[in-house]
């Protein structure tokens, strides 16, 4: 199953088992396409305070993110808030099966003012990774800081700041 | 190629040229809509001192792309996504904005699609803009910016230090 090119149709009969690839499978691929979602809901927000690249989570399933695709392009997107206690920059970059995509400071990156106990700064992005092949693909949110701690909200229940983000894959073509 | 219109299949023979046009061309389309990317990087940042709307950089594959919309397939328009995922930088207090041209046309009020919040330092510039309707053929979809005052940088990875980082700026037609 999966997605396989269309083929040009010539006067032959049809096997029911070329209907089933060109047709019924080719549909269900681009109805249903390899995805993966992590809403982030935890029991607790997570404290971010590296200063080198690093893991947000690299728990299987949570900021780490595997889907096997059929080869082609693939959106990666990402909407969470968070606070901190001392004014920062926060970087953020995805690393494709082990390989970072950014620049030396990552692909996106938002400095945060001033002392803030309340949501004090959303950051998202919709990215697309160009002409992957086809196979399994592990999709990773890695961050720095310039100095203290983002703490990143996860529908924790903190008063005034109880959200859940979320972060995604998807195979777009 | 391109896009058609799906047919209503009655009982008749089916013709080869039939299923090369509603199956394969169809399928490919949708596969491979209509797209235009640029990975924001350059040998040196963008910067605007302009306080009026300007072009970042009309250069067609970077804020600029012009793509061929297929819509319907029977003359009818179609979905187009516009995304900017960027970081901007200023070193006084001001604010960037952001705003989005179809074939010239903003398709945003006077002061644009977004502004990026009264700062100085780092701020992400981010947004995912559906614009409904778009005629098909061919059509140019550009971003345009400006400040409230003092210079705006947009950072392309140039390997400014501290500031080396990796936007991009899409379109794609959805639907």
């Amino acid at each position: 199953m999966g997605w396989t090119q269309p083929q040009n149709w010539t006067a032959v009969p049809f096997s029911v088992s070329n209907l089933n690839t060109q047709i019924r499978d080719n549909f269900i691929a681009l109805k249903d396409p390899p995805s993966a979602v992590y809403n982030v809901d935890e029991s607790s927000d997570l404290a971010l305070a590296s200063t080198s690249w690093a893991d947000v989570d690299g728990t299987s399933g949570k900021f780490n993110l595997s889907i096997t695709t059929n080869g082609g392009d693939v959106m990666v997107g990402l909407h969470v808030t968070g606070a901190v206690t001392a004014a920062l920059v926060i970087y953020l970059d995805i690393m494709v099966d082990g390989v970072a995509i950014g620049g030396n400071e990552g692909i996106i990156g938002k400095f945060i003012g001033a002392a803030a106990t309340v949501v004090d700064g959303e950051i998202g992005f919709f990215r697309i990774i160009e002409g992957l092949a086809a196979g399994s693909h592990i999709f990773k949110l890695r961050y720095k800081v310039s100095t203290s701690t983002f703490t990143l909200f996860r529908g924790a229940g903190t008063a005034s700041a109880d959200m859940v983000g979320q972060f995604w894959v998807r195979e777009i073509s | 190629m391109g896009w058609t219109s799906p047919k209503t299949w009655t009982n008749t023979h089916v013709r080869r040229g039939e299923l090369n046009t509603h199956l394969r061309d169809n399928l490919l389309a949708l596969k491979y809509p209509a797209f235009g990317l640029y990975d924001i990087i350059e040998s040196s940042d963008y910067s605007t001192t302009n306080t009026s709307f300007a072009d970042l950089d009309a250069t067609e594959g970077k804020f600029l792309h012009t793509i061929d919309v297929i819509g319907d397939g029977n003359g009818g328009n179609g979905d187009v996504f516009v995304c900017l995922n960027a970081t901007v930088y200023s070193s006084t207090t001001i604010r960037i904005y952001f705003r989005v041209l179809l074939d010239g046309v903003a398709q945003n009020a006077d002061d644009g699609l977004m502004f990026t919040g009264t700062f100085s330092g780092m701020r992400c510039a981010s947004f995912l803009f559906p614009i409904r309707n778009v005629a098909p053929g061919s059509r140019a979809f550009k971003l345009q910016w400006k400040v409230s005052g003092g210079t705006g940088v947009l950072l392309a990875r140039a390997g400014t230090s501290t500031r080396d980082l990796a936007g991009q700026f899409w379109v794609r037609e959805m639907s």
